[in-house]
């Protein structure tokens, strides 16, 4: 199982699962277990959320009931993609030079 | 006590603005997840209290920020309600909901003074004076010597009468997508009471300091922080575009 370490892996974690489409807190949960393997809890869920909205990276939609769907937004979509490409790039070098390293 | 009761005393401990916005949903997902077999009950209250312990060490300003030109819409957004800017700062809109107009975005706040500088600031030098007074004994075992400890007191009290006379604070001035807004601010960089609004003006480039810049924004003079650049090209770019020669 992954490890989430801190709150910007969370804010990765959210961006990826809101990238497919608007999603309320528990389809946001549902959706990060599915394909991280991580379950975040409510308060995580909430903290990574205020500071993605405060950043402007999400934006609420009107919902029914207490319940609020959440959808990315343009520099939401810019933000993940920069991070993850990124990532994909780290892992790229890393995976290259374990596999040049002896043992 | 039921599991709802302790959801509920959990999420009172998060800050007022968290709760505010956060609260009935995240209230919402909690139960759900607590209805679901097997579920860790611990674990949910655990992540629940974690989050409104967070909630508390959100950033709060020290000092000015500005947004970039280049991203118009970085910005754009102050939860209603929340008395937060989109920083999570607390107290820089007291009363959000009045202080924004419908479709007015806060584009960044710098800190300043007006009036007169030295005045400004007597309280927080008599302040300063008063706890030395009162702490410099106790860290060599001598005696609180009075006179120092008046003379504190002194420059605090001169200090409150000669502010308000002379007018002059230290202030918060918030730009905003339509002007600016000048705010009281406190030692602590908490913005306080709003003292007025103004519309884009040409800011008028008194005087060049080597910390701060003396310009003339309307009626008023006052004395801004070294990082006021941007914002007088700013401002001065959106006169200019108000304002076609």
């Amino acid at each position: 199982m992954a490890t989430i370490r801190g709150s910007s892996d969370r804010s990765v974690l959210v961006l990826t699962s809101l990238s497919s489409g608007p999603k309320h807190g528990y389809a946001l949960i549902k959706d990060i277990e599915s394909f991280a393997g991580v379950t975040l809890g409510p308060g995580s869920l909430y903290g990574a959320i205020a500071k993605l909205e405060q950043a402007g990276l999400v934006e609420p939609l009107a919902g029914e009931g207490r319940r609020k769907p959440y959808r990315i937004t343009a520099q939401g979509s810019a933000d993940l993609r920069a991070q993850l490409e990124q990532s994909q790039l780290i892992s790229k070098v890393g995976l290259g030079r374990l596999a040049g390293a002896p043992g | 006590m039921t599991m709802k009761a302790v959801v509920r005393f959990v999420l009172a401990l998060a800050p007022p603005w968290w709760r505010h916005r956060y609260g009935p949903e995240t209230a919402e997902l909690t139960e759900e997840l607590l209805e679901e077999p097997g579920a860790h009950r611990l674990r949910l209250l655990a992540s629940l209290l974690a989050g409104s312990m967070l909630a508390w060490l959100q950033v709060r300003r020290f000092g000015d920020y500005l947004r970039p030109l280049s991203s118009p819409n970085q910005w754009g957004a102050i939860p209603e309600g929340s008395h937060r800017d989109i920083f999570g700062n607390r107290g820089l809109w007291p009363r959000s909901e009045a202080a924004l107009e419908p479709g007015e975005s806060l584009l960044g706040v710098i800190d300043g003074v007006v009036g007169n500088r030295s005045v400004a600031n007597l309280p927080m030098m008599g302040v300063c004076f008063t706890l030395a007074a009162l702490v410099m004994p106790l860290l060599f075992h001598g005696h609180v010597v009075l006179w120092s400890l008046g003379e504190g007191v002194l420059l605090l009290a001169v200090g409150l009468v000669l502010r308000p006379l002379t007018t002059s604070y230290n202030i918060s001035l918030a730009v905003t997508s339509s002007g600016v807004v000048l705010f009281h601010r406190g030692y602590t960089g908490r913005t306080g009471k709003m003292i007025g609004r103004m519309p884009a003006n040409e800011p008028e480039l008194l005087k060049v300091g080597a910390m701060a810049r003396k310009i003339r924004l309307g009626d008023r003079t006052l004395w801004m922080t070294g990082k006021s650049d941007p914002m007088l090209h700013w401002m001065s770019a959106t006169w200019r575009a108000a304002n076609p020669q």
